[in-house]
């Protein structure tokens, strides 16, 4: 037994030296993962008060933040990239970079709170590749959620490693200054691939739970967070029992009374043909109405906080 | 559970090493302990379905053992057919054969409604039934004793390693082999695990990957003609060809690290040189039991010749049932039993034309001609097999003469996958004709170690890099 057991063991020795072989070569400097260090350059660097955007690519490819920026007359970051970082890394992400005055706005992805991406899949991996530094903050069920995406983040590097071009549009130069992912905006829009959301899986009330914390945790650091619904397609938000797993989210964040919801979930959902190549991907026209339903918000959300004040 | 997730990675290592921790009369009940619960992953209840089936053919088979009334045998026997016909009716014909007197009463505005049953099928019920009607069978026939020990025939009845998709293995071979002690031995340990890491290969990188282009285009056939339709079918072929047996080595390993030595069912099929070598060598489990448990009863080959066809036929006609619930399958099987029996009937005329033509003197190139040919034809009969409907599999058939120089991309296929799959085929296509060559592929053990090791280390390191780790393909025999 204890022959082949040594065996195996070799075996397995040698699969994770060429693991650690290919985890080491260096990714190439134009992946759209590696936007995480430009965005991650302007939150250390741009004076507070800000508006923080964080999020998926949701919110990376829905979003105009110049146009919020002239509306509500702050600097403006958005922070989405991939909704497969997992919601808990998002957070832990720009939480230590939070100022005093800031306003972080978090758009997460519904499959956040259904099913096990809270803790993010095979693309934290390669966030983590980008940035190494990150891994001290992971949480325990974070580390334990990651090791088994290991092999699958290994076949993609491969593929990395063997392409010679960078893709045409998911790269690290569709983004501008700001954080807006642009790349479709032109692009004609594929037909969407609807899905349900829980597939018969309850609320991860574990994700509400770390929207909560990271509320505490903005308040302390003289911050403020809130939340907005990410932007869907309206055939995405009838199909099967989706509309109810989102109302039942909703219903959940409001009766917790941490985190408050600056709209509901339906003022989010806009007409198919807004939408570039999946239910969360605006295009460009639908990107600009959202945008301006956002400005609103935040417009109306800040003279509040000033009548409050003056009062 | 399947064979190919991160579950059964943790389960394998702990039933064997419990199973080799624990004193020989212990290991039975660790071992139908674990089998229930690989079957329980899927859906517990069936375990219910499993263990009745289990308890009724093994009092069936003492009734009959300690019977001396032929006619009480008889009936026995037949109380057999009717448990096991009735299981498999219920659970995966009634829906079958009530749509089809359904569409039968429509068409002739009959105007009445046949319920249907919302069971899910249970997970290999095709194989443990037939398996455990053979058992009955042979004691009828007083080939074997009926066992006695109820724990070691449920553990029979259950072993996990080919419960859901075989081998059907016959009472005679596995049953003694379940009560005899097995020690740890170092040499067929590590046979066993190669055979594991080549099951795994054939179904990950190979069969995963294909499915991922032939998924695409059978699901809407319509959409495609020509090449892509083409290309789907044969990759079909050899998806089908590396999931089952991939399966059935992966079956063979596990059983073997334990000591238990399962039938072969697969010998490089598609290097055969006739359809009936091809099915000698293709599920060998199947065909076997169907020769010994259905044609043979029906009169084998001692009735007259158009007799003998017309059994043939029928073997052929009720394996394409077996195979699925659905006239896609039946079809399937049909062709199977004309290609056999038109072969039989054109035996003499072939072998003069060849002569006339030569073909003889030429015997490697009679040779590829004969398997070419009998490849193709057994891959034609895929096309129904794989068809969601026979609307789709008529579709297909009428559809797939290419109408211009093959292009792939122009059909928005994983061409990156395919070009990896083309790889996997390459290197099954080497297997297969080392195989053929009679070099048995798991001789290495001979070689240097340094080409030992580098094997281990190519397989393993093919899986992790170029397999469908996480596509969590269903096995397609498990649906049977």
């Amino acid at each position: 037994m204890t022959r082949i057991v040594t065996k195996l063991s070799a075996l397995g020795l040698l699969i994770l030296l060429t693991y650690g072989v290919l985890w080491l070569i260096p990714p190439k400097p134009y992946l759209v993962y590696s936007s995480i260090l430009d965005k991650n350059a302007r939150l250390v660097t741009l004076p507070a008060p800000r508006l923080i955007f964080v999020g998926g690519s949701g919110i990376a490819l829905g979003l105009d933040s110049e146009l919020i920026e002239a509306r509500v007359k702050r600097p403006v970051l958005n922070m989405g990239v991939n909704a497969g970082f997992g919601l808990h890394y998002m957070l832990q992400q720009v939480k230590t970079a939070v100022q005093p005055g800031d306003i972080v706005v978090v758009v997460p992805e519904y499959e956040h709170f259904y099913g096990d991406l809270l803790e993010g899949d095979q693309n934290l991996l390669w966030a983590l590749r980008i940035q190494p530094s990150m891994v001290w903050r992971l949480s325990w069920g974070q580390v334990m959620h990651m090791l088994p995406q290991f092999p699958v983040f290994i076949q993609q590097r491969i593929q990395e490693i063997i392409r010679t071009t960078p893709d045409p549009i998911y790269n690290r130069n569709a983004f501008t200054v700001r954080g807006d992912f642009v790349n479709h905006l032109d692009l004609p829009s594929a037909p969407l691939a609807l899905y349900t959301i829980a597939e018969g899986r309850g609320l991860n009330q574990a994700a509400v739970q770390v929207l909560e914390d990271f509320q505490v945790a903005v308040q302390q650091q003289g911050a403020q967070a809130y939340l907005i619904y990410p932007a869907i397609a309206e055939s995405f938000w009838t199909f099967g029992e989706n509309r109810k797993a989102i109302e039942t989210l909703n219903l959940t964040i409001l009766r917790q009374n941490g985190i408050q919801p600056l709209t509901t979930p339906d003022d989010a959902v806009w007409p198919d043909e807004m939408f570039f190549d999946t239910v969360y991907h605006l295009t460009r026209q639908g990107r600009q109405l959202r945008s301006e339903r956002i400005a609103e918000s935040l417009v109306r959300l800040l003279h509040n906080k000033v009548a409050a004040k003056s009062q | 559970m399947l064979f190919n997730s991160i579950d059964f990675l943790i389960y394998f290592p702990i039933v064997v090493g419990g199973y080799f921790w624990l004193a020989h009369r212990w290991r039975w009940i660790w071992l139908l302990a674990a089998s229930y619960y690989f079957y329980m992953s899927w859906r517990p209840q069936y375990a219910l379905l499993l263990g009745f089936s289990t308890v009724v053919n093994y009092g069936i088979a003492i009734g009959i053992e300690q019977s001396d009334q032929q006619r009480r045998r008889r009936l026995l026997l037949l109380l057999a057919v009717l448990v096991n016909g009735g299981v498999l009716l219920t659970f995966k014909y009634f829906n079958f054969f009530a749509t089809s007197v359904q569409a039968l009463f429509d068409y002739f505005h009959l105007g009445v409604t046949l319920p249907l049953l919302h069971f899910l099928l249970p997970v290999g019920i095709s194989f443990y039934t037939f398996q455990k009607f053979g058992y009955v069978m042979d004691v009828y026939r007083r080939e074997i004793p009926a066992e006695k020990h109820l724990g070691y025939f449920a553990l029979y009845s259950s072993f996990f390693p080919q419960l859901v998709a075989g081998p059907i293995e016959r009472t005679g071979r596995l049953l003694p082999q379940l009560q005899q002690p097995h020690e740890f031995d170092y040499d067929r340990v590590a046979s066993g695990l190669r055979y594991m890491a080549w099951g795994f290969f054939k179904k990950l990188v190979i069969a995963d990957k294909a499915a991922l282009v032939v998924n695409l285009i059978y699901q809407h056939p319509t959409n495609y003609e020509g090449w892509p339709l083409i290309l789907a079918t044969y990759l079909f072929a050899f998806q089908i060809y590396c999931d089952f047996s991939g399966y059935s080595d992966i079956a063979i390993g596990a059983a073997r690290i334990m000591g238990i030595e399962l039938m072969e069912n697969f010998r490089q099929p598609y290097l055969s040189q006739s359809i009936g070598e091809f099915w000698r060598r293709w599920h060998i489990s199947l065909s076997t039991w169907f020769r010994d448990y259905l044609y043979i009863p029906l009169g084998g080959n001692r009735v007259p010749v158009r007799r003998r066809y017309l059994n043939l036929f029928i073997v052929f006609v009720v394996s394409g049932l077996w195979h699925g619930a659905n006239w896609t399958f039946v079809i399937w099987g049909a062709l199977h039993g004309a290609y056999l029996v038109g072969e039989l009937m054109l035996q003499k005329p072939f072998a003069a034309l060849s002569r006339r033509l030569t073909l003889p003197d030429w015997p490697w190139f009679y040779r590829v001609l004969k398997v070419f040919f009998v490849f193709h034809l057994v891959t034609f009969t895929w096309i129904f097999f794989r068809a969601n409907t026979l609307t789709d599999a008529l579709y297909i058939v009428t559809h797939l003469l290419p109408t211009g120089l093959p292009t792939i991309s122009a059909h928005n296929l994983p061409v990156n996958t395919f070009s990896l799959l083309i790889i996997g085929c390459a290197i099954l296509g080497m297997e297969t004709i080392e195989a053929m060559r009679q070099v048995n592929r798991f001789s290495f053990q001979l070689q240097p170690v340094w080409v030992r090791w580098s094997s281990y280390y190519a397989i393993v390191i093919f899986i992790l890099l170029f397999g469908e780790l996480y596509a969590k393909g269903q096995f397609i025999y498990f649906q049977f």
